[in-house]
């Protein structure tokens, strides 16, 4: 009979095939980077401050943009270029992502803006907020460090 | 374009129980030129005092330590975590260990592990005659 000629074995690799085709058509339509998520942030207080913290390997400092809107909306923005101009460069992997970015979240309470601290160092940046109530969009310079 | 045999291939070690149990896989660019490959990773908040870079046969290991923080904090937001580094790259015969040169800047990490004068390729000269 000619159904024999196909023996469970392969009908279970022709199921996982298709299987695995969904997945991929899923994976897909979902991009999976996402400009909201990125770069990741930790955030913590004490009593004085607030502290957001972000990932920014490979970014340089004038290159980013940290504001603060009504006290408590917190943006950050910059970008990371990678040289792609350089004569006889074979890619073999590659992992990490470049372009720009700009994120934004509503600290827990407002702050003061004028006395925003923002510090760079090894690809980390620390942004320290003095906890208070008040309100002025205002531009924080990064300082290296 | 190359025509050498000399590859870079990742592997990764589970069994490095001397590290801390928070470790993270950094992402790794790798690309190659002519006489040399080259490999840029990501290493935020690792500076070169913290960085460890050892190479034997044939096996690359990059160690990278995040500072410590203090524990006592409360997050209200934690996306991630701060541990060491690990990883590691299984590089064939070809690279010349004892020029492997390493920078660290901003968190990044860039190596460059130049190929063996043996495995690249010879011009040779044509005499006229």
């Amino acid at each position: 009979m000619l159904l024999n000629r196909v023996s469970p074995l392969e009908l279970l690799g022709e199921m996982q095939r298709s299987f695995s085709l969904i997945d991929e058509l899923s994976r897909a339509a979902r991009p999976s980077y996402s400009h909201s998520n990125f770069p990741p942030l930790n955030g913590w207080n004490d009593e004085a401050n607030y502290y957001v913290e972000a990932e920014l390997p490979g970014f340089a400092a004038d290159s980013l943009n940290i504001s603060l809107t009504d006290g408590q909306v917190l943006t950050i923005q910059g970008s990371r270029t990678i040289d792609e101009q350089r004569e006889q460069r074979k890619w073999i992997r590659r992992e990490r992502g470049f372009g720009s970015f700009e994120r934004q979240i509503m600290l827990p309470e407002p702050v003061q803006e004028d006395q925003v601290l923002a510090n760079f160092k090894d690809g980390v940046l620390l942004i320290t907020l003095p906890k208070a109530a008040k309100s002025q969009p205002r531009r924080i310079e990064v300082a290296k460090g | 374009m190359s025509n050498t045999t000399t590859q870079v291939r990742q592997t990764q070690d589970f069994t490095n129980n001397e590290r801390s149990t928070l470790t993270y896989t950094p992402r790794f660019d790798i690309w190659e030129d002519e006489t040399a490959f080259h490999l840029t990773g990501d290493l935020p908040g690792v500076s070169s005092e913290h960085l460890e870079i050892q190479y034997k046969d044939g096996e690359l290991q990059i160690w990278g330590k995040a500072p410590p923080r203090q524990d006592e904090v409360e997050y209200w937001a934690q996306e991630y975590g701060i541990g060491d580094y690990y990883r590691s790259f299984s590089l064939d015969k070809g690279i010349d260990g004892d020029r492997i040169d390493a920078v660290l800047k901003d968190g990044v990490l860039e190596l460059t592990l130049p190929k063996h004068p043996s495995v690249l390729p010879r011009r040779i000269a044509v005499k006229s005659g």
